[in-house]
């Protein structure tokens, strides 16, 4: 909000500050051009009936009495109301004759009159006389015989001149004012409507978008650089829409694909619990339903004890059923074996695996070359076992390690297949324990996060598959499992 | 007495178990048969060579040689000898693998001893 006040302000002195300059500096000059030539005419009107009133005076004195002097500077006075006063002095700088006192001074300026007297020139001159300007001119008053007899000074007050200086001003004042307040205003909506409005519009979907609200589009309905930036910004926005939208949809599909390997790894797990169990106590029962028939058969046919016995036989084979529907349950399909290329295992378990490297904090590098020949297995057995294996190796390198998954071709007792090796930069397997991590139940992690059937089920399908499972390892440094499969005859 | 046409044979019991040879033992004895044991399948392979068997009874789970292991020994030395293979809950690919190596019937523990006496019976006529 500050920010966009400070850019309207800016704009707005921006805007405004050369124009009231250029107009005030033009009005200042032309007032004072405009008093200058008002003073000048004023002056030469002055002039002009400073010279009738010269001729006048004159006369008066060459052929009337002196007396009536006075009569004829008040006709004077009189006639022209722009003068103020007239004063008559004699040669000794007196004045004879004065039409009317003036309200503010009566003060003479000896110097201009006596050069007046000796030179024989008018002369004109400004002075303030308490608050008002007045323009004095003084000339010579002559004989007959042209000598020069005394001197004539006539005052004219220029008030009328300020005032009408003064109301100018204040009218370019006031248009002045006018000006800056309706630019401003002016310039202040076209601001917030055309350039604020837009940019508050584009920060509030940028803060939605930000907090992750699916922000509607905004309004693309001019044709300006501001159209083409709610453009870009909406163009962006879907973008990110669809961005999400795939990574969320990624983030799903991986968390699916860990769910049904979680899935099907404890159903694995529950299948060989199950199946041993099965297997131990399959023995004792039948002894136990073999004994109880042995009596039944050697009972009379009447014998009351039969019932008994055939008791102890119909539970048998109720748990024996109950048995083998938890076997069908647990136990894995029938393996489909098949050329399966180990690129496309690899390739469908990608995402998966980039998402729980990442979240070991661990990186995945996966080199798996495109044209390796198939392998014989069963897709589905061939993906437990290279996710039992890549997520131990996570497990060995987190947090900070590396883990590599690498395939190339191999044969193994001049029978032709492919190596897949999982390498991790985990701390190692200790070589007491090498001989013991096929083990099935043998786990290092602490108990109930392993269930220490993950490598013995990977061998067990290894085997299965007519293929071989190896480790190596440096402990401290790395560890490399290495499973060879056959790779099956062109189909 | 009430067995005619019955014609009795020397069964070979393979079980690591003592008890269950008993019970088979007894079973068959009770219909005429003559039972040699053999508690391990290597023990077995040294057997057949010197005793001749008309049916063998063969557990899959034993310590040291593995039961298929024998019943594709037995198939190729004694094609003609009917094997019995048994398993406790093997599940269809025991079965279909038991099958492929030569036996002529797969029964999962625990089965009527009846049932499996009633089959080494058949066996043993139709070799006649």
């Amino acid at each position: 909000m500050r920010r966009a006040v400070g850019l309207r302000v800016r704009l707005i002195l921006v805007l405004l500050i050369p124009p009231i300059l250029v107009v005030g500096v033009y009005g200042f000059v032309r007032v004072r051009m405009e008093r200058a030539e008002l003073l000048a005419e004023d002056q030469r009107n002055v002039v002009t009936i400073a010279t009738a009133a010269q001729v006048a005076v004159e006369r008066a004195l060459r052929d009337a009495q002196p007396s009536e002097l006075a009569a004829v500077l008040a006709d004077v006075v009189k006639d022209h109301r722009q003068i103020s006063r007239l004063r008559v002095f004699d040669r000794e700088l007196r004045p004879t004759t004065v039409s009317n006192p003036l309200a503010t001074s009566d003060e003479t300026s000896t110097d201009v009159l006596r050069r007046v007297m000796q030179t024989g020139r008018a002369e004109g001159f400004t002075r303030r006389a308490g608050k008002e300007s007045f323009f004095f001119y003084v000339l010579p008053v002559r004989a007959a015989k042209g000598a020069i007899i005394g001197s004539i000074e006539i005052a004219h007050s220029t008030a009328a001149i300020d005032k009408r200086i003064q109301n100018g001003t204040w009218d370019i004042v006031v248009r002045l004012s006018v000006l800056v307040v309706s630019m401003t205003a002016l310039t202040g909506i076209v601001v917030q409507r055309q350039l604020l409005r837009p940019l508050f519009a584009l920060t509030e979907g940028i803060r939605n978008l930000g907090r992750g609200n699916p922000a509607a589009p905004l309004p693309v309905d001019r044709h300006d650089e501001l159209g083409r930036v709610a453009e870009a910004f909406n163009t962006m926005a879907s973008q990110l829409r669809i961005a999400r939208r795939q990574l969320v949809a990624e983030n799903e599909r991986a968390l699916e694909l860990e769910q049904q390997l979680r899935h099907s790894a404890t159903l694995a797990v529950a299948g060989r619990l199950a199946s041993g169990l099965a297997h131990e106590i399959g023995t004792p029962l039948n002894i136990v339903s073999g004994r109880a028939e042995f009596l039944l058969h050697n009972l009379p046919a009447d014998d009351p004890r039969r019932a008994e016995l055939q008791v102890i036989i119909a539970q048998i084979d109720r748990i024996s059923t109950m048995i083998r529907s938890l076997l069908d349950t647990v136990r894995p399909l029938k393996p489909t074996i098949q050329n399966i290329g180990v690129k496309s295992v690899v390739d469908d378990l990608l995402i998966l695996l980039t998402h729980t490297a990442r979240r070991h904090g661990v990186t995945l590098d996966v080199s798996v070359p495109e044209d390796l020949p198939p392998v014989r297995a069963d897709r589905n057995q061939l993906q437990q076992v290279l996710i039992n294996l890549l997520m131990n190796a996570f497990e060995a390198a987190r947090p900070a390690g590396a883990v590599r998954l690498t395939a190339a071709v191999a044969s193994r007792e001049s029978r032709p297949g492919v190596d897949i090796i999982v390498r991790d930069t985990g701390h190692g397997i200790p070589a007491s324990l090498m001989n013991r991590i096929f083990e099935p139940f043998f786990s290092t992690k602490p108990p109930g996060e392993g269930t220490g059937l993950g490598l013995p089920i990977c061998r067990d399908i290894v085997k299965s598959l007519d293929g071989c499972i190896g480790v190596e390892s440096t402990p401290g440094r790395e560890t490399a499992f290495t499973v060879w499969l056959p790779s099956g005859p062109a189909e | 007495m009430q067995m005619k046409r019955r014609t009795a044979g020397t069964v070979l019991v393979i079980d690591d178990d003592d008890e269950m040879r008993t019970v088979l033992k007894d079973f068959l004895q009770r219909d005429g048969h003559r039972v040699v044991e053999a508690p391990s399948g290597d023990a077995a392979v040294l057997l057949v060579e010197t005793e001749p068997v008309d049916v063998v009874i063969l557990d899959k789970e034993m310590p040291g040689m593995n039961g298929l292991d024998v019943l594709a020994f037995l198939h190729r030395r004694f094609p003609a000898t009917p094997v019995i293979f048994i398993t406790a809950f093997g599940g269809p690919r025991v079965a279909d693998e038991s099958y492929r190596r030569g036996a002529v019937e797969y029964i999962e523990k625990p089965f009527r001893l009846s049932s499996v006496v009633d089959r080494v019976q058949k066996l043993i006529d139709d070799a006649e």
